[in-house]
């Protein structure tokens, strides 16, 4: 498929009528999934829109897994008494002292559910489109080549993606520079077959997806959704120097396993890890890490 | 109108009633979406686009009339006559103001919340409960979501509903969000008025012996301030709004008043307009080159319905009925055109609340039950009647 070609089949506006379409995809299962971390102010207002909010009444998914990435407010309570799954991190207070890994929160929904179809979003957004969300997901539900639909905040993108990310893409791979917004954290995927792909643990993991996505099923596997800017609770947490480094590092790794970069190893970075927590306080280990990853595809 | 044991013993009412307490949780969440769509009057397009998707999807039909009210039915029984409900779609805040309901376990707090997002989303709630648990023996029950209730609106969504209204309908139900208990039979007279007062201007030393536009508005408002007001029926002129001047050492040219005239009283409301008139007419008299000029910006007829009105006394049954403590009052709303025409109106709230008309306005999530059975009595009670 040329460029042209993807921007003109794959590439969506918002539809109005998603959400009625998706209720009629009756034959699908879908799951949602939201990533938190301290969004105690945001998330009791997402589960109450999402659950009982939707267009036509129904809701087009079985079950709203709020994947914690280490949160110190009530946050777990909020998802807990809304009836949503709680996916809580491996060791919460571990969590909690290091950057958000929103991969990780992706790779536990992947584990816990077996839907044909996973939306993922944000949770410390002030509002979630419904319009955009079922776009997305009925982009996924109508097309079965498509293996991950992303959303898009502008056509030039977030300023990581205008600044970082497409530059990137652009000269390094070009059929990928077509993407509006590879930093946006808007997804839904086929967990079949995203399953098989390497993940980033980190925030910033999205673009890295994208590119291991069109490595191994192709161009034609991606859509974009012009989904509209986010509206953040406090700052975008992509304009933090962290996202943007641990983002572009995972970019550049996908690439090389893409061969898209000739480097004789892994990209690495000075990565903080905590070991442990006594009563003398946390025991932290700084060492030059290669980036981690959750999975590595048969070779 | 029916009493309430008449309306309960009807076929479907306690189905009709435990459906309606199960959806709390969704009347919240279209409450939430409504009020996050600014909707200031003559604006209100947006959310009258969404109210009619509710209501389509509620009751398979909707339609959107020329004037911009959201209109849908429910048919019921054609021997019997039928009953509005309406709610009203307009808000007090701009589209500018950056709009998110804050969600919390006991409350929801957020501009237009309360007034009037969570009267529409049950307005349509009632329309879907009366649609999926039918009610026998109801007559047509009209579902309006009505524009221009708010300020500068002059109730122009309701007044376009007529001459229709009596031919489909004779009893009319207002929705509004706030005030639990609240029970509005009475529409108090109001008049809007705007003066506008023009001078030569000139410079305050050296034209000092001209007159100026500022001193003759407030000169007038001095006046309609000392005229003698009954207590009773209770009488009131409030200047709301001053606009004039210039720069510091100038005579302003121009000066806009604006202000209301209220009563409980039609006879009383009608002198204070002509009092006003004729002030606004001598105003300027005698004075070169100065004009006053007095415009209408709104008009409401105090009228309504005693305390021994079938509608007022069903009302208060229900309100009783669902644990409430009735509250009889008067207002200024989309019940005040239906008055006038000689329709039954009442207006009641659906929930308590607090901040009104502020960025912190918030509801009781603890209220809402009581205020939706309240609803949903009054509503098969009036729709349940008999032709007399």
């Amino acid at each position: 498929m040329t460029p042209e070609a993807w921007l003109f089949r794959n590439s969506l506006l918002v539809s109005r009528d998603a959400p009625s379409k998706l209720a009629a995809c009756t034959d699908l299962t879908m799951d949602l999934c939201l990533l938190s971390r301290d969004s105690s102010s945001t998330l009791q207002r997402h589960l109450l829109l999402l659950r009982h909010g939707w267009p036509g009444g129904s809701t087009p998914w079985r079950r709203i897994l709020v994947a914690d990435l280490g949160s110190i407010d009530n946050t777990c309570q909020i998802a807990v008494d809304a009836g949503a799954d709680l996916l809580a991190p491996d060791n919460p207070r571990a969590a909690q002292c290091e950057p958000s890994a929103d991969g990780d929160g992706l790779a536990q929904a992947l584990e816990h559910s077996d839907a044909d179809i996973l939306l993922v979003a944000p949770a410390n957004v002030l509002r979630l489109d419904m319009d955009g969300l079922a776009t997305l997901a009925l982009a996924l539900a109508q097309r079965p080549e498509l293996a991950l639909a992303q959303g898009a905040g502008a056509v030039g993108g977030s300023t990581l993606s205008l600044l970082a990310l497409r530059p990137l893409l652009s000269v390094l791979c070009p059929p990928l520079s077509v993407l509006s917004d590879p930093a946006s954290p808007l997804l839904a995927l086929r967990p079949a077959m995203i399953r098989e792909l390497p993940l980033a643990r980190t925030s910033g993991y999205e673009a890295a997806l994208v590119v291991d996505c069109w490595a191994r099923h192709g161009l034609a596997s991606l859509a974009q959704v012009l989904t509209g800017p986010l509206d953040w609770h406090q700052a975008d947490p992509r304009t933090e120097p962290g996202h943007s480094f641990r983002s572009q590092l995972a970019i550049l790794e996908a690439l090389r396993r893409a061969e898209r970069i000739q480097s004789n190893q892994e990209f690495g970075h000075l990565l903080p890890q905590m070991q442990d927590w006594s009563s003398q306080g946390p025991r932290v280990l700084t060492q030059m890490e290669v980036f981690p990853w959750l999975r590595t595809p048969p070779s | 109108m029916l009493s309430i044991p008449a309306a309960s013993s009807k076929a479907g009412f306690w189905l009709g009633l435990t459906r309606l307490e199960a959806e709390i949780p969704r009347i919240v969440a279209e409450a939430v979406r409504i009020a996050e769509i600014p909707s200031p009057t003559g604006e209100e397009a947006a959310r009258a686009l969404l109210v009619y998707e509710l209501l389509q999807d509620a009751l398979g039909q909707a339609k959107i009339d020329s004037a911009g009210n959201v209109v849908s039915v429910l048919v019921g029984n054609p021997s019997q006559p039928g009953t509005v409900i309406l709610a009203p779609l307009d808000s007090w805040y701009a589209p500018e103001d950056h709009t998110v309901v804050d969600v919390r376990p006991d409350r929801l707090t957020g501009p237009g919340i309360a007034s009037h997002a969570i009267a529409l989303a049950t307005l349509v709630a009632l329309a879907r409960t009366l649609a999926q648990q039918k009610v026998q023996g109801l007559g047509d029950v009209w579902f309006v979501a009505t524009v221009g209730s708010e300020m500068s609106g002059d109730l122009r969504g309701v007044c376009a509903l007529f001459p229709w209204l009596p031919s489909v309908a004779t009893k009319v139900i207002c929705l509004q969000g706030p005030g639990l208990g609240r029970l509005d039979h009475w529409s108090v007279g109001t008049y809007r008025g705007e003066l506008t007062v023009w001078t030569p201007g000139g410079h305050c030393w050296r034209d000092s012996q001209r007159p100026s536009a500022l001193r003759l508005a407030m000169r007038f408002s001095q006046e309609m301030e000392d005229i003698p007001k009954p207590s009773l029926p209770r009488t009131l002129y409030n200047p709301s709004k001053l606009e004039s001047g210039d720069a510091w050492n100038m005579l302003p040219s121009k000066a806009v008043l604006r202000f209301e005239l209220r009563s409980d009283g039609e006879t009383e409301l009608q002198t204070m307009i002509k009092q006003s008139q004729l002030r606004a007419s001598q105003l300027c008299k005698g004075l070169v080159g100065c004009r006053a000029e007095l415009q209408q910006r709104g008009f409401r007829h105090a009228t309504g319905l005693f305390q021994e009105d079938p509608l007022v006394v069903g009302t208060k049954e229900a309100q009783v009925w669902a644990g409430l403590t009735p509250k009889l009052g008067a207002s200024s709303s989309d019940a005040s055109v239906c008055l006038h025409y000689g329709v039954a109106a009442v207006t009641i709230g659906l929930a308590q609340t607090v901040g009104l008309e502020t960025h912190q306005e918030s509801l009781e999530l603890d209220s809402l039950q009581a205020g939706l059975r309240q609803a949903f009595a009054v509503l098969i009670q009036v729709a349940g009647r008999l032709i007399p």
